[in-house]
């Protein structure tokens, strides 16, 4: 049965599971509720680790490379705080201490920003650690717990690290299976320390200085280690297929066997390319496609991956990198697949094309995958190509350009040789007819849209679809406008998690967001979608009149959410407008998701119960008799306090106390 | 802030506020059966912090205990682990320079972790960080702040030579006055190190360290005891050790007791030690020495070359009394209750 | 005035500490605390934690190992070959978990991530670095009633041979490295024993250290 949480959520299971011993901390975004649910645990007796008020990712660091040498000893980090590891990360891989390290990918600034790319990876990528890439909650969970398994593993002693991309993955709220102790142990075994700071009669040196003829040596021994590594994954990933059914290898092949036209990533985005894959695949005049998706980044499976082009029959590569290497001749991955390609498969092997993209938490969309195989076919069809990295979403720098005055004078002269001979194909890239149906929520922060679409998503899953749900996340701005957005796919076997942006339903928390002149409300709501809105005193008609929308175009309806949360004495209006969305979006049955919610709603649960049944029964599309003057609630202090990270998981609790540690 | 209280006492003392029990007095005299580094180490003909590690660790070991050694880059690291290691039965993890107290904090938390799951008695057991002053008071403070912050239980012990000699003689935090070192070199416009020393001890009462001690390897029956208390004491203890640097000091190797002693006339180095009552946040000062000779900065500048400079300006050598007097006058309360003279400036040779 | 005396919280059970104003008084306690002492016997002795083991085939070939299949572990170590190893671990005696894996080191002199045994090391010798060479005359030597020079010495190099009367130090002529720091100590403050070049009396240095 799988469990509602957000990726940070997951790792945090991950290293809870793994009964990490030592768990220093330093918060940083988007990694932060890691740690904290960590912490709560720790806090509340739940989980026998200790933990550390750390005052700098530094010190975490070094915290953990201490304990490390003793217990098994973890941390979770993101971005500038990473890079402040970094200077002591190296003697862990330095000094054989196989501890683990959860890393929610973020840009690294300047400028400054907060959201996802593969930055903060990219540059520890020297510092001797097993490098994992995740691309979901549960990936990250049974990561984590690899992971171990592999640093320790007595042919590697390595340290590790699982990165997830930030906020679409460490935010992302969806099913996470959670094993039980009792298979991680027997799958886990307890952490035996090699050298002991603790061992009075064999007392050790760590970090000694070592001069050139044993800090070479020393070097290549490390070296051999963490190649090790790669062939450790595989059993590790194997094992762990036996046990827990899902199966982990160095990479996912995702599409045809026999792949003339290959997408390369790491990570995240594979959930949109995959979309993509998927839709091009045995579409008329198109060769085989499949989507490259890497897990294993360091120790890189080099061979592996030159033989899996090879045995694709793949002529054109298109390696897309969330990261840059500034100066550097391709961007990190680009560089790793060209040079497993030039070796391994010398002049037999496919041509390789870097793209650029995902950015400082830049969308990776579907179509973005499209134009990636487009460039590939055109590749593979012997079109010629830039000699250097390609731009994702830069309307000055496109991959293809129709006519000469699209692109500066400038850019032309240099590319436009190369743009006039690649042509953008319409069988690639016409638009993906949407396999999902998809739910917005605008409300203003603060206001629990976040605790309803965790809920709602809680309730599908239980009822056999996969949900996601991804909040907006900026920094902090209570009373700002803010998204929530949930994905419902009905197809049981097949992973999507990438948003279409064409909303089936829009719901507006708040009607005054209707005059919010930066949010245009019906944009991407599909054409005879329902609207939603919580308002006490606007009929259906004037809010009509607002949109100037015609009935084909929307259907409208109307929640009187704050009264009924004030008779009912709540302080929030998410519980009513959730019943008020199973009125609306009804593919989710009512019926059946109340079980769910009976088991589940936040305190106090009677009252909240209540008011998603009387959500339900009081929204309506007519015109209602506009009762009274809107009022505003008092605030209390739980109101102001409410965290999405904690709260969230904290309500919709479900099979999370089941799970006990033994 | 916390209350100040003054041992009416001068002298050293085995007893504490905080233990039920005297730790051991090794005496003036009498041979010690441990023992602190092996020898072999690479370090400089004459150099007082090895006397001062040794002297530390033959008190930790006293006691029975398995020592471990969380140790930053530094002289201490470089010369005692090159391709070897010089720590005998003492278990040693250098990290790296800035991190000193970060990997106590990790290595008293395995210890903890360990201690949960009943693999080994946290009382066998003593946690101790040794770095310099320059991993100390500049790169490694906030390590060293929040882990004397959060309350965990091991010795911190900072070597003071005063400057960053392993890399060749910069100015650090802890640098005084006037020093010429190779980054506040003794020049025409800007003579020698114009800042005054920052004092670690204080940084560590304000932190909320249970007891703070400083010691020379001189008087090594108050090292070693001190050393013993901080071990004792439940919580963050920090001992701060004046250690001897021939080559940074500019002075010749076997002049160690003539420089130790004249810093003690001089009171440009104080023996105190200060321990906190928690429940009334009092904290009891304790002087251990007491200068005999109330000599003049001016002497403690002579056996130094690296104050070579400042001797001939006679400005500057007020100014380094004046330091001296202003951290001194802390102490009156003690010396007016011994009947001591209270001496304003100090008398002339 | 007569100012007020307190006494300061403190579990120490042989001495109190009075206030009065700013000033503590430490003062032998009435013998308060004699019989709790006598009452808490003090174990320092505690568990302690046990390294596990990695052995070479040759090991293992030589004495098989208490708690596990010997023979199989052989035979799987002999098929991987030089580079196998048997890791065994029993923190308490008993092998909790022993496994044949492959050594990962291509150089093997060299520990896993640079760990250095400490008891392992031979002490470097650094007689090179000194100019005069020091003895301590045995006859002048206080033995275990004084020790003051191996206090001091940095280099480790003076050792106790002996015990009680007719125990004497003595310089390690590898670990010493010359500096005179024991020789000025041992003249200030003990029996001016030890002979520097053979000499007891060295007038520059007497000079320049205590003025004769």
């Amino acid at each position: 049965m799988a469990t509602v949480m957000a990726g940070n959520g997951a790792a945090a299971w991950g290293f809870r599971l793994s009964r990490v011993q030592c768990y220093p901390y330093y918060p940083i975004t988007p990694s932060t509720s890691c740690s904290q649910q960590i912490s709560r645990w720790v806090y509340d007796g739940a989980m026998g680790a200790v933990t550390i008020n750390a005052e700098s990712e530094h010190s975490a660091a070094s915290q953990i490379i201490a304990a490390g040498k003793n217990v098994r000893a973890g941390t979770a980090t993101s971005s500038k705080g990473l890079l402040y590891m970094i200077e002591v990360l190296e003697n862990a891989a330095g000094g054989a201490i196989p501890c683990g390290l959860f890393i929610g990918n973020r840009a690294t600034g300047a400028p400054i920003n907060i959201w996802a790319d593969h930055s903060d990876a990219y540059a520890m990528r020297d510092s001797g650690l097993i490098q994992i890439f995740a691309a979901d909650g549960q990936e990250s969970l049974d990561s984590i717990i690899q992971g171990y398994r592999i640093a320790e593993d007595l042919r590697v002693r390595m340290p590790f690290a699982v990165n997830l991309r930030g906020f679409t993955g460490t935010h992302a709220y969806e099913g996470v299976e959670i094993p039980s102790q009792e298979e991680v142990d027997r799958y886990l075994p307890p952490f035996v320390p090699l050298y002991s700071l603790f061992a009075p009669e064999k007392p050790v040196t760590y970090g000694a200085m070592l001069s050139a003829y044993p800090y070479r040596r020393h070097k290549r021994n490390q070296m051999a280690a963490i190649g090790n590594a790669a062939e450790i994954a595989l059993k590790a990933g194997k094992d762990f297929a036996e046990k827990f059914g899902r199966s982990y290898g160095h990479f996912e092949w995702i599409g045809d066997r026999k792949a003339e036209l290959v997408v390369a990533l790491l990570g995240e985005s594979a959930a949109a390319g995959e979309v993509a894959t998927r839709h091009l695949q045995g579409k008329e005049g198109i060769p085989g496609v499949a989507l490259l998706k890497i897990r294993l980044f360091s120790p890189f499976p080099a061979r592996e991956i030159a033989q899996a082009l090879n045995r694709a029959g793949t002529k054109a590569v298109i390696v897309f990198d969330e990261g840059l290497q500034h100066g550097g001749v391709l961007p990190p991955l680009a560089q790793r697949i060209t040079a497993a390609v030039h070796l391994h498969l010398g002049g037999k092997g496919p041509k390789i094309a870097s793209v650029i993209g995902g950015l400082g938490g830049s969308e990776v969309r579907q179509e973005h995958f499209q134009l990636m195989f487009n460039l590939a076919a055109n590749i593979a069809e012997g079109k010629p190509y830039r000699p250097e990295p390609y731009w994702l979403d830069i309307d000055e720098d496109p991959i293809f350009v129709e006519q000469e005055n699209q692109v500066s004078p400038k850019l032309w002269k240099k590319w436009g040789e190369i743009w006039k001979k690649q042509p953008r194909q319409e069988k690639y890239c016409a638009p993906i007819p949407p396999d999902t149906e998809e739910i917005r929520i605008y409300s203003r922060a603060g206001q629990g849209a976040i605790t309803s679409a965790v809920g709602f998503t809680g309730a599908g899953i239980e009822n056999g679809y996969r949900l996601v749900t991804v909040p907006a996340f900026g920094s902090e701005r209570r009373g700002a406008i803010i998204t929530t957005d949930t994905l419902i796919n009905f197809h049981k076997e097949r992973r999507i998690r990438s948003f279409m942006r064409a909303w089936d339903v829009v719901i507006l928390y708040d009607d005054t967001i209707l005059y919010s002149p930066e949010h245009r409300v019906l944009d991407g709501l599909k054409e005879g979608g329902a609207l939603l809105v919580n308002t006490s005193h606007m009929s259906v008609k004037k809010i009509r009149g607002l949109l100037d929308a015609g009935e084909g175009r929307v259907r409208i309806f109307t929640a009187p959410a704050a009264a009924v949360s004030e008779g009912l004495g709540l302080k929030h209006i998410n519980m009513p407008m959730l019943g008020a969305l199973h009125k609306v979006y009804d593919k989710v049955p009512f019926d059946k998701a109340l079980g769910y919610y009976e088991r589940n709603v936040p305190r106090p649960r009677e009252a909240s119960l209540e008011a998603i049944r009387r959500g339900h029964a009081e929204t309506t599309d007519q015109e209602i008799q506009r009762t009274r003057k809107e009022r505003r609630l008092l605030v209390s202090q739980d109101f102001l306090d409410w965290r999405p990270e904690d709260h969230s998981q904290e309500s919709w609790p479900s099979a999370l106390e089941e799970v006990q540690i033994g | 802030m916390y209350n100040i209280l003054f041992n009416r006492h001068i002298g050293l003392n085995p007893h504490s506020l905080l233990l039920p029990e005297p730790v051991r007095d090794v005496g003036d005299y009498g041979a010690i059966a441990t023992t602190g580094l092996t020898s072999g180490h690479q370090g400089c003909v004459g150099c007082g912090m090895v006397s001062g590690t040794n002297q530390v660790l033959r008190a930790l070991k006293l006691s029975g205990k398995h020592v471990v050694a969380s140790i930053g880059t530094g002289c201490n690291e470089v010369i005692t682990t090159q391709n070897t290691s010089c720590w005998g039965e003492v278990s040693v993890d250098h990290n790296n320079f800035p991190n000193t107290a970060a990997t106590l904090s990790g290595n008293i938390a395995a210890l903890k972790a360990l201690a949960q799951a009943g693999g080994v008695s946290p009382e066998s057991i003593v946690n101790v960080g040794i770095a310099g002053d320059g991993g100390t008071y500049d790169i490694g403070l906030q390590a060293l702040l929040a882990w004397i912050a959060r309350g965990e239980n091991g010795v911190y012990v900072c070597l003071n030579n005063q400057a960053y000699m392993n890399t060749g003689v910069q100015g650090s935090g802890a640098t005084p006055y006037g020093t010429d070192t190779t980054t506040t070199p003794f020049g025409k416009a800007i003579r020698g190190n114009q800042r005054t020393p920052q004092y670690l001890l204080d940084l560590a009462l304000a932190a909320g360290a249970p007891y703070v001690a400083a010691a020379c390897p001189l008087w090594h029956r108050d090292l070693m005891i001190k050393a013993q208390k901080a071990a004792a004491i439940e919580g963050p203890c920090v001992l701060e050790v004046y250690s001897v640097c021939p080559e940074g000091w500019k002075s010749d190797t076997d002049v160690f007791h003539e420089i130790t002693e004249l810093a003690l006339e001089t009171r440009s180095w104080i023996l105190y030690e200060a321990e906190r009552e928690r429940d009334t946040n009092t904290v009891l000062f304790t002087l251990n020495y007491l200068a005999k000779k109330y000599l003049p900065i001016s002497d403690y500048l002579r056996l130094q070359e690296r104050f070579a400079g400042m001797r001939d300006f006679p400005e500057m050598v007020r100014r380094a009394q004046e330091i001296i007097e202003a951290r001194w006058s802390f102490w009156r309360p003690v010396m007016e209750a011994n009947g001591i003279e209270w001496k304003e400036e100090a008398r002339a040779i | 005035m007569k100012e007020e005396q307190r006494t300061l919280v403190s579990p120490n059970r042989h001495k109190e500490f009075v206030v009065t104003g700013e000033l503590v008084e430490i003062r032998d306690r009435a013998h308060a605390g004699e019989t709790e002492k006598k009452g808490q016997p003090e174990d320092k002795t505690g568990k302690r934690l046990s390294p596990p083991e990695i052995l070479t085939i040759e090991e293992v070939a030589r004495q098989p190992v208490d708690g596990i299949d010997t023979a199989k572990a052989l035979s799987a170590m002999a098929d991987i070959g030089p580079e196998a190893r048997l890791f065994v671990y029993r923190p308490e005696g008993q092998a909790v978990r022993y496994e044949v894996f492959e050594d990962p080191r291509v150089c093997p002199e060299v520990h896993r991530g640079a760990v250095i045994e400490n008891l392992k090391e031979k002490p470097r010798d650094v007689s090179g670095w000194r100019t005069h060479d020091f003895f301590i005359d045995l006859k002048g030597c206080l033995g275990d009633e004084c020790g003051r020079c191996a206090i001091v010495c940095p280099e480790n190099a003076i050792h106790l041979r002996g015990k009680g009367k007719g125990s004497f130090h003595e310089i390690d002529p590898l670990a010493c490295k010359g500096c005179f720091i024991c020789w000025v100590e041992c003249v200030r403050t003990a029996a001016d024993c030890i002979l520097v070049d053979g000499k007891t009396f060295d007038p520059g240095m007497r000079a320049k250290h205590f003025g004769e």
